[in-house]
């Protein structure tokens, strides 16, 4: 327990409380391979016409709706890509390299683009999603640690 | 985010603090999960919750899994500004009550 008088002692107390999230965050890559797949069908799929894009669509937004209640439900705690301030920069990012791979596989739905463009875009959201998820969570892990000190 | 210093009584009580210190760090957090990190007895935690949920500082929801029915805990902005705040005045103390270095505040 603090000594209520020592805030010295009572930092160490929180740094000690965020060291014990920041230890939760050893989590498998296969994770973020997951998340890479999610984001390789959404950015892919769209290049497809009905009745298939909608039904990608859903489903990879159920992938992660699936992802994020089984990481609730291991770790105990939820921390969205936008929440920690360092680390949304990471997500930001993430969202800004995904647009024009969003734009490039629509390109092919509604123009002329080559029938190789849509598995060129998912696939390069797919490595996005998976080098993104890793930095984002390095970031994280930083911020957790300079949070506590 | 750097906040003026406001020490705060209903964080700084022990166990509490280091409940916002877990909240500070997450969106939110499950009963267990706090429980499990700070070490104390459910009757404990809620007890500190309740405190912490009548200042205003965390929101409590109840969520079914598996059949069982589960707490979570998040900080509500009023909470993050207090215990932001409170920290900044943890800090501000802790540079006043810091040992001298070597070779200031003494003079022969």
């Amino acid at each position: 327990m603090t000594n209520e008088s020592d805030p010295r002692e009572a930092l160490a107390e929180i740094a000690a409380a965020r060291e014990a999230v920041a230890q939760d965050l050893n989590y498998p890559v296969i994770w973020d391979l997951g998340y890479g797949v999610l984001l390789a069908a959404m950015i892919g799929g769209a290049a497809l016409g009905q009745p298939w894009s909608a039904p990608i669509l859903l489903g990879s937004l159920a992938g992660l709706f699936f992802m994020i209640q089984s990481w609730r439900k291991r770790l105990g705690w939820w921390v969205n890509g936008f929440s920690p301030p360092r680390a949304r920069w990471v997500a930001i990012g993430l969202g800004v390299a995904l647009a024009p791979l969003m734009g490039l596989s629509l390109w092919a739905r509604f123009g002329d683009a080559p029938g190789w463009i849509p598995l060129l875009a998912g696939g390069l959201a797919g490595l996005a999603g998976v080098v993104g998820g890793r930095i984002w969570l390095a970031v994280y892990r930083q911020e957790l640690k300079a949070a506590a000190r | 985010m750097s906040r003026a210093p406001v020490f705060d009584a209903v964080i700084h009580a022990p166990g509490r603090l280091q409940i916002c210190a877990i909240l500070s760090s997450v969106d939110d957090a499950e009963f267990a999960m706090i429980r499990d990190t700070i070490k104390v007895s459910d009757s404990v935690l809620s007890k500190h919750l309740k405190q912490l949920e009548e200042a205003g500082y965390v929101a409590l929801s109840k969520q079914a899994e598996n059949g069982r029915q589960r707490t979570w805990i998040a900080l509500t902005p009023a909470g993050r500004k207090a215990f932001a705040a409170h920290v900044a005045e943890l800090n501000r103390l802790a540079g006043l009550t810091a040992p001298a270095p070597m070779g200031q505040g003494f003079s022969g």
